[in-house]
């Protein structure tokens, strides 16, 4: 086998296909844990105890299980159970489940955090509860939530490779199925992880650049807002 | 007769079957500046936070210019909670200044002061800026308005609280120790804005222990002890012919710390 020439007419293309099916089922996973997440965090602060008790049990048990367990149960108990999912749903399905758990955890967290006093000086000009949640709780909790986020979607992205066990065709299981072909683990695999470190490294950049956006009161610097007034 | 600005009867608030306000009657007419003063622990906070329904009275009654504040009593007699739209409205009208100023970090000075006009009164963004600078000017931080709250004094800060208060045009502003967490050199500025306000017949209700603002201030001063009033009356009477012992003893551990003297500064800065 002409080594280079694999390399660069199998490989590259098959790893390139694979690290932007990784994207996808990245951010695909990223918008349904959040939105499943916030869900669920105000489960976690429900008036109804049956909802409370569920929200913090199902959270419990995603804190206490390995995701490819949940991967391998999505995949291979469900159909027993007469649920049968493509290895994308099952897979997918199983990472949003885990994530949501950590991102309601967070968001709850976040609007916990925010100061009651400040909560208390909306009440005390009779802003609605709809007006204090938009316009005084989500602003104050977001940069509280955001590094946590952050850090959690960075994870996110390097955990869609555990899908490689259950065939589905992202960066890790072609980066695999390269190596098979072309027996130069050594080249394909530092490939693999140099894309894998670059999606961390741009997701890195993009939560500093809205971190920084967040906290722009805390820093107003020097230089004052002058325009917003004249 | 006028009706009272705002009327307690019979209040009583009670933490976990804990009883910390223990029937409190008051009377404040409009126009009139009532101190509050007392230790730690004796309710003064509790009692001003029922009076905005903060904190819902355990029992009892709060009348704001003859209207029950929190509750309303149903055709078969009974008092039941305020839907929270009425509730809402009722906190419009009595305003809140608070110890550690609880300004909004993520807004300026001038957008603090605006909010409530315009996200609760829904004003046109113009006139509740316009009303917002006005009022900012009235405490001496026009220069400031742009300003976040991290880059103000405390003084600043609760002089920017004030000025949110009033935004809301309230028929009383409730004031908790205003001045207890500021440096002591700044406590003069916010004195002497507060001191304005009374002179211009504010209604206000001022838990303090500026006990030498609230002589020269207060139309009433009130001492709270155990969750009850024990003394009401003019600030000299209170101080010159106090009926309860209790009063003189708080008066001898009150002066003996000196009367500190309200600033007559200019609130320009
Ligand atoms: N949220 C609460 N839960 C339980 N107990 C409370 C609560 N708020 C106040 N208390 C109790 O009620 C009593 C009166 O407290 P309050 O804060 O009204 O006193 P205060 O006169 O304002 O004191 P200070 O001068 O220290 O501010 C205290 O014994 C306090 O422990
Ligand atoms: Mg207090």
């Amino acid at each position: 086998m002409n080594f280079s020439h694999d390399l660069m007419t199998y490989a590259v293309p098959v790893l390139t296909k694979g690290a932007l099916s990784t994207l996808k089922l990245g951010l695909l996973i990223s918008v349904a844990s959040l939105v499943f997440g916030v869900i669920l965090s105000f489960g976690l602060a429900a008036p109804n105890r049956v909802l409370r008790r569920l929200s913090r049990g199902l959270i419990a048990a995603m804190r206490g299980i390995p995701p490819l367990i949940l991967i391998l149960i999505a995949f291979y108990v469900l159909p027993d159970l007469g649920v049968m999912l493509s290895p994308i749903a099952a897979g997918c399905g199983a990472l949003i489940v885990y994530f949501s758990a950590y991102v309601a955890v967070a968001v709850r967290g976040a609007l916990d955090a925010v100061p009651a006093g400040q909560i208390e000086a909306a009440l005390s000009i009779g802003m609605t509860s709809r007006a204090r949640m938009l316009r005084v709780i989500v602003p104050l909790a977001w940069p509280i939530l955001l590094p946590a986020l952050c850090g959690l979607l960075i994870g996110l992205f390097k955990e869609t490779a555990l899908l490689s066990i259950i065939s589905v065709p992202e960066l890790t299981f072609e980066t695999k199925q390269a190596v098979a072909r072309t027996y130069a683990p050594f080249e394909i695999y530092a490939m693999a992880a140099l894309l894998y470190w670059a999606w961390s490294a741009l997701l890195e950049t993009l939560s500093r650049k809205l971190e920084a956006i967040a906290n722009r009161h805390k820093n107003p610097g020097t230089r004052r807002r002058q325009g917003a007034s004249s | 007769m006028t009706i009272p600005a705002l009327r307690t009867e019979a209040l009583r608030k009670s933490f976990n079957g804990v009883e910390v306000l223990h029937g409190i009657d008051l009377s404040i007419m409009p126009g009139e500046t009532v101190c509050i003063v007392g230790a730690s622990g004796s309710g003064k906070s509790t009692f001003l936070r029922c009076l905005n329904w903060l904190s819902p009275a355990s029992s009892g009654h709060v009348y704001l210019n003859g209207e029950l504040i929190g509750v309303r009593e149903t055709a078969g007699g009974s008092v039941v909670p305020l839907a929270h739209k009425q509730l809402q409205e009722q906190r419009q009208r009595i305003g809140m200044v608070f110890q550690s100023f609880n300004l909004w970090p993520h807004r300026t000075a001038l957008e603090n002061v605006m909010e409530g006009p315009r996200i609760v009164l829904n004003q046109p963004g113009a006139q509740a800026r316009a009303t917002a600078e006005r009022l900012l000017e009235r405490v001496g931080l026009a220069e400031r308005r742009d300003f976040y709250p991290a880059q103000l004094s405390g003084g600043q800060q609760q002089r920017v609280a004030i000025a949110r208060a009033l935004a809301m045009k309230p028929e009383v502003i409730l004031f908790d120790e205003p001045t207890s967490a500021l440096d002591p050199e700044l406590v003069g500025e916010v004195l002497a804005v507060m001191k304005e306000l009374a002179s211009e017949d504010t209604t206000m209700v001022v838990v303090t222990h500026e006990i030498g603002f609230a002589v020269e201030v207060a139309d009433r001063l009130i001492l709270m002890d155990g969750g009850q009033i024990i003394e009401d009356a003019p600030p000299r009477q209170f101080i010159e012919a106090p009926r309860e012992e209790r009063s003189r003893r708080f008066l001898d551990q009150v002066l003996s710390r000196g009367l500190a003297p309200v600033h007559t500064i200019h609130t320009s800065e």
